[in-house]
This record gives C-alpha cells, structure tokens and sequence, in this order.
C-alpha cells in the first residue's frame, strides 16, 4: 500500500498552493502540520481526487489516481475541515446515505457497527442538526471509515472540540490507524504527539521534511532552553527570543526558549518537544501555534 | 440512494412552502370567475342545454326557427286593434326577445361556424362551452409554480455544492451517477408537483362547473378552430398539462445548471428569477409574441396565427432538445474539477 505524489503544484490563478511537492506514504499515521494557508487541504484534496493537480501526478501503488477512478475513490476515507451535514436527515440516516454512495454491501450491519465504535447508537435517531461538535465529528469519521477505507484524510478534525471531546477523538484514529494509511491535517500539536508515526512540515506549499516525532525533536537538540529570571526581565526575553512557555512563581520567571545560542547564562539545555519543532519552523508566520 | 435524495429534496421548510402553495391555488381556483363576454351567460347556457345532443339538422331546424321568432319578436309592434291580453303577449316576446338576442347572436356565430366545420368534414358539437373555455385559456407556464419549484431545487442543489461537497465528491458514485439521481429526483419532483397543482385546477373545475362533453372535438370552440389535431377537449387538457410538465423540467434544470455553475444559493436565486422572468416580461410587452410559445399558441388557441401540427412538434421538440442540453450541462459542469 504505497500513495505516491510526484512534483505535485497545484495553483489558483496566479496563487502557487501547492510547489512541487514530492513525498511517499505508506500504512501508518502522518500528520501534516502546517500553519494556516500553508496547502495542507489543498493536499488532501488533491489526494482525495476532489482537485486536480496543475502539475504532476499522484500515484497509489504505481497507478495514476485519475487511470483509477472510481476504484481508486472506493479507497478513500475524507473528514473534511467542516462537513455541513443535511441538518434534518438523522445520524442514522446521514451514515446510511453515504454507505449507498459508497457503494457499501450490507449497509445496514456496517452502519450499525460504526455507530457503535464511534459511540453514537443512542442517538442515532436524533436529527443531526442537533448534534454537538464533537458528535458531528465522530458522525464524519463514521462516515469516512464506511467501506473500510485504505486511506484515511482527516482535515482538521479536532478543531473546535472541547478537550474530553479531542482526547476522544484522538483514541478512536489511533484505534482505527491498523492497515491504513492516516493522513491527519492539523495544527494542534497535542492531537499528533502521542499517536503519529510521521510528521510532514507544509510551509507556503512546500514540504519542509518528513520525519517520525522523534527525528524532529532531535533536530532541535542544543536549540531549546530552559531559563528561571527574575520576573522583570521577562519582557526582554519576550522580545528577544522565541520563547514556547513560561511560568511565573512569586518574583521568578521560568521561560522556555528556543535559541541557537543559550540566551542567558544561567539557561540548561532540555529536550525539544513536538511544540518547540512548530515554533521553530512556523514561528514567524503562524499565529495559531499553541 | 433515489430515496435519500428525496428525503433531501422534501425538507419540513419545503413541505410548509408546498402547503402554502397549494392552499392559495386552490382558494384562487374556487374565486368568482371573470368572463370576457357581451351576453348573458346564462341566455347563453339555456340554448346550450337546449343544442346540446341536437344533430346538425335539428339544430339548424332549432336555430333557424328561434332566429324566426327573435326577428318576429323584435319587430313587433302594439297596435289598438289587439286585445289587451295580444298586446301583453307582443310586450313579453319583445322583452324576451331583447333579453335573448346578444345570445343567440353568439350561439348564431358559432352555428354559422359548425357550417363551415361540417364543409370541411369535421363534426363539432353543441355543449355549454364558456366554462371549458376559462379552463383551457392557456397562457403558458404558471410562473408562481416555477419560481416556488426554483425556490426549492436552487437550495437543494447548492448544499451540495457547499461544505459536504467534497465528502460526496470524494466517494465512488458521488459523481456522475450522484448527480444523475439527483436531477432525475428534481425533475420527478416537479413532474409531481406540476401534475398535482393541474389536478387540483381540474378538480376545482369539476366542483365548481360540472362541466360535460369531455370527448367533444376541441375545435367546437371557434377558439380552437386553428387546431389542426383531433382532439377532444380530455385529450387536449393532457396535452396542455404535458407542456406545463414540460416547462417545470426546464425551470428545474435551468435552476440545478445555475446552482450547480455558481454554487451560492443567494446568487444562484437571483438568475433563476431573473432567467425565468424575462419570458414573462417579454410576454407582458409582446403578448402575441409569446403566446407562439404556450400551449395555446402552438395548438392554435388564443392567437391569430395560422399554426398547425408541424410547429406544434417542432415546439415540442425544442423543449425537449432544451432539457437534454440542460441535463448534460449539469452534470458536466457538477463532475467538473478546479
């Protein structure tokens, strides 16, 4: 099971989305992180074949998507940023439909099956416009895992979700990650730390790298620092280095800060985390960073 | 997946729409009529019921005979020497006769007219006809039919183009089939819907007139002496109702082509509007111009056209050349990827 995307750009009148971006993925999680406008559901859709690529070509196991059509589609599990369900159609129903789009055999058993698993049978009879967030959510991966997907495209799935309802959420992709290729768009670094075997870096629709959450921390090895200062030079700190966190306890700071150099001569050396890679890559142009 | 995308089609804001509609159509249906007449409809209506079922000879024999007796009537004068009880007779006839003249003047047109039929081998009958003639005065598509139907399917087909249209995009048949269902869905639902609001004009017409003769050749209406088809007054209400099918499937394409080309329901409505009511402005303005494209027209009625059976299959035609583009428009333009 191998998708490949071969010099791929994609662009909107004279906006470049996408620039030759080239990468390989196979069974297991990767999350796209990236910050906002930097193509991640540019990507995903043209994965999902719902765009088309202005150049190069996207390839799952060594044939063209658009060679494979329709049995290429049949493959495919999309959540997208904000589904927009029929608000008067039930859980149940929504579920239903989409199978009968899928093209799914026995319909019924499987649909009950996913309610199950994403804990909506009890109120699969409610209309879905009555839904809270996190139920839609859990209504669109149902609806994404029908036909039992060999790709998973998860756009942002977690926005907007109180933090019960993302640690939920979390659980059930790592549950349904087995045999499958999971490509999960976020930019809330705390829903792919624990569960992604790879992390693709987007930047103004460029791939930074590809790497597995520990090849990305490593790399900031002697970059991250720790550093306790008295509270009135907090402000100094805050505009001179890129600092990921601080606390404050009485008349002392604790700053985390990311520097190639140690920024103040009593900082200790810690290792980096998920947080500080984001911040180091997408530090000057993200605005969403946690 | 037909039954999903009704389920879709028919919201509970759609059926509240539909109930509105219905319930004004049929109030408008039960409201006095207007008839565009000079002479007492119900002179009028008496020899009808007397003609009625009468041969072309009798009815001569009859008409002949009352022409007689108006002109005796009329000219009638009260001399002294009649007796009292003469002159009461010669002043009723008189007034009778005044009553019945404007009437018979029309029924006397319409005989003079079955002559001219019956030259030409046709066979028009006698019945009371000004009902009928309310009923089939056609002036083409019910425009508060196909704005509500356009109301409903420019909503139906931009949600989907909206937030879930990747999700259906994405899945094996949430292309061409998808939108295939779709438009098949739309137009079954406004074939329904046409059908219904015809049926309900019917049985409006059936309640308030009783009318009769329903297999009467349709040109026993002078109206209707252009029509060059035999057809009787049922036959040509099918065909009436067949255009207004006709001219809902159109409305619908048109509506899903927009919404679909344009995506925002918003805009989508303005051009639906304004594509549907351009025709009517046209038709305001240049009445004679626009009737060529109803039913009335193209069968001859209403308009001083000599059209014949060819136009009326080329008309035909046309819309159905109109509605096999629309269709083909729409789903490419719905499989179309940016």
């Amino acid at each position: 099971m191998e998708l490949r995307l071969e010099n791929i750009s994609k662009h909107y009148g004279s906006k470049r989305a996408l620039q030759s971006v080239s990468l390989s993925v196979s069974e297991g999680i990767y999350a796209l992180l990236g910050p906002n406008g930097a193509g991640k559901t540019t990507m995903m859709h043209l994965i999902t074949d719902v765009l088309t690529p202005t150049g190069g070509r996207i390839l799952y196991n060594s044939q063209p998507i658009e060679t494979l059509g329709t049995s290429y589609r049949e493959k495919i599990g999309f959540l997208p940023q904000e589904p927009g369900f029929y608000p008067h159609f039930s859980g149940e129903k929504m579920l239903r439909y989409f199978a009968c789009l899928k093209g799914v055999s026995d319909e019924k058993t499987v649909c009950e099956a996913l309610l199950h698993q994403t804990n909506l049978w009890d109120c699969r009879k409610r209309k879905v416009g009555g839904y809270s967030g996190g139920m839609k959510r859990r209504l669109g991966i149902a609806i994404a895992l029908l036909g039992n997907p060999e790709i998973l495209v998860l756009d942002e799935p977690t926005a907007g979700l109180d933090p019960k309802e993302r640690i939920r959420f979390r659980n059930l992709i790592h549950q349904i990650s087995k045999n499958r290729i999971v490509i999960y768009s976020t930019h809330i670094i705390s829903d792919i730390s624990s569960i992604a075997d790879r992390i693709i870096l987007l930047k103004n629709g460029m791939v930074e790298c590809v790497k597995t959450p520990d090849e990305l921390c490593s790399m900031l090895s002697g970059k991250v620092w720790e550093a306790i200062v008295p509270t009135e030079q907090s402000d100094t700190l805050l505009s001179h280095h890129c600092v990921t966190g601080f606390t404050t306890k009485g008349n002392r700071s604790c700053f985390r800060i990311i520097s190639d150099q140690k920024p103040v001569p009593d900082a200790t050396e810690v290792s980096a985390n998920l947080e500080d890679v984001y911040l180091y890559y997408f530090g000057g142009d993200s605005h969403d960073a946690i | 997946m037909t039954r999903y995308e009704f389920s879709k089609l028919i919201s509970p804001v759609t059926v509240v729409l539909l109930m509105i509609l219905f319930a004004v159509r049929i109030f408008v249906s039960f409201l006095p009529r207007q008839y565009d007449i000079a002479y007492s409809k119900a002179v009028y209506k008496e020899y009808m019921k007397v003609l009625e079922g009468k041969t072309a000879t009798e009815a001569a024999e009859y008409i002949e005979a009352e022409k007689a007796w108006l002109e005796t009537a009329l000219n009638a004068d009260v001399t002294e020497d009649m007796t009292l009880q003469e002159q009461f007779a010669v002043t009723e006839d008189l007034s009778e006769a005044q009553r019945k003249t404007d009437a018979f003047q029309a029924v006397y047109e319409k005989y003079l007219y079955f002559c001219e039929q019956e030259e030409k081998g046709r066979h028009p009958v006698f019945f009371y006809d000004l009902d009928w003639l309310l009923y089939l005065d056609d002036d083409g598509p019910d425009w508060l039919l196909l704005l509500l139907l356009a109301g409903i399917i420019v909503p139906y087909f931009t949600n989907d183009c909206g937030k879930i249209h990747s999700m259906l995009f994405c899945t094996g048949y949430g292309r061409k089939k998808l939108i295939t269902v779709k438009l098949a869905v739309a137009a079954a639902f406004g074939c329904l819907i046409t059908i219904l609001f015809n049926l309900s004009d019917a049985c409006c017409f059936v309640v308030q007139s009783a009318p009769d003769y329903y297999n009467a050749p349709i040109y026993s209406m002078q109206t209707f002496q252009n029509c060059t088809w035999e057809l009787s007054l049922t036959e040509y209400t099918m065909l009436k109702d067949t255009f207004h099918v006709l001219w809902s499937i159109a409305a619908i394409l048109v509506s899903a082509l927009l919404s679909i080309r344009y995506k925002n329901a918003a805009f989508a409505a303005l051009l639906v509007v304004a594509v549907i009511f351009i025709p009517f402005l046209i038709g305001f303005m240049l009445p004679t111009a626009f009737r060529t494209l109803s039913i009335g027209g193209s069968l001859g009625g209403h308009t001083p056209l000599q059209v014949t059976q060819p136009l009326f299959a080329w008309s035909c035609l046309s819309y159905c050349l109109h509605i096999v583009l629309l269709w083909i428009g729409c789903i490419k333009s719905w499989c179309t990827r940016n």
